[in-house]
């Protein structure tokens, strides 16, 4: 069965459809998720902001002014909400005991470095690595859900590996 | 090719770095984790009458969306302007009224209001014919003339 175009949901979903606003949230979800992986750093926080952002969403939907540009609309406010739970969970963290963090198992050291590479990047590389590779999107999705052309996201891409490559290269990874 | 090849490597550890299963949206949990929300996105559909469901499209964000609706446009507009000139510019030159030239003097002759008025009546010929009719009038002159005997030649 032929799936109904993104638009013909969003006008329904405008209109109050619950069904087709849980169809575009089933569509959406994994590049949300990453999205905000990217701004957070943590899987659980990610998959609760994308949440977030598809609540936020609910209500503000009337609002949009181009349904041809929800993918785009709904990433930036994914954006937003994870940015403020950055902002939240940083003023949680001051007031912990440090000493209890520190005693959190450290995670693979490998896996360590290529986490601090990521985190190196600008965060619109970061968002771009993380969508090509959370759930294989083509360029054309992403092209979708950023609102860039898809040669940006290329040129995005390329860059942002040839920064990984750099630093990882510079710790010691091999290439074999 | 060979870039590609290179890349592996990174493509791998990136892959095994990022948690790369596939996340599942569940609606209900959703639901019952964000009522208000989604009783707000309910009450639209309340607040619409039966009936209005199908929604007026957006007439001009499918009037600039298509390229050959903008293209459409431009002819559209080309052929306008083209008819517009057709009929409301000066048209073929047409013989004058009579002869009669607009204005008694050469200052007059050559008022912008004359010159506009002769080249409405009878396009770039009958124009050109005022202003000869105008140097007419003012007779053979100098060679080396002043600014003020032209100026008095002109107001009569």
């Amino acid at each position: 069965m032929q799936e109904k175009p993104d638009l013909a949901l969003v006008h329904a979903a405008t209109d109050g459809d619950a069904e087709s606003f849980t169809e575009l949230c089933r569509r959406y979800y994994p590049a949300m998720v990453a999205i905000a992986h990217s701004v957070v750093g943590d899987r659980h926080l990610a998959e609760d902001a994308a949440q977030q952002a598809f609540a936020r969403a609910a209500v503000k939907l009337p609002q949009l002014k181009n349904a041809n540009r929800f993918a785009a609309w709904l990433a930036a406010i994914c954006r937003n909400v994870a940015k403020d739970m950055v902002r939240t969970e940083s003023k949680l963290h001051s007031d912990e005991n440090l000493s209890m963090i520190a005693a959190q198992p450290q995670a693979d050291d490998a896996a360590e470095i290529v986490r601090q590479a990521i985190n190196r990047l600008s965060a619109s590389s970061r968002e771009v690595i993380f969508l090509r590779y959370y759930d294989g999107m083509s360029y054309e999705q992403i092209s979708t859900v950023l609102g860039i052309t898809e040669q940006a996201i290329n040129g995005r891409l390329r860059r942002a590996k040839r920064k990984l490559a750099d630093y990882l290269r510079r710790n010691g990874f091999a290439e074999d | 090719m060979a870039d590609q090849e290179n890349e592996k490597w990174l493509d791998e550890l990136i892959s095994q770095t990022i948690n790369t299963t596939r996340p599942q949206f569940d609606a209900e949990k959703w639901k019952q984790k964000y009522p208000q929300e989604f009783q707000s996105l309910l009450s639209r559909a309340r607040r619409r009458p039966a009936g209005s469901s199908a929604r007026q499209p957006n007439i001009r964000a499918v009037f600039f969306h298509h390229r050959l609706t903008k293209l459409t446009a431009a002819a559209v507009i080309l052929v306008a302007i083209g008819l517009v000139v057709t009929y409301l510019g000066p048209g073929k030159p047409v013989a004058p009224e009579n002869g009669r030239i607009v204005g008694n003097s050469p200052s007059e002759m050559l008022s912008m209001m004359s010159l506009t008025i002769a080249y409405r009546r009878g396009g770039m010929e009958e124009l050109e014919r005022q202003c000869d009719k105008a140097v007419e009038l003012l007779g053979p002159r100098l060679a080396r003339i002043s600014f003020r005997e032209v100026l008095d030649d002109l107001n009569g």
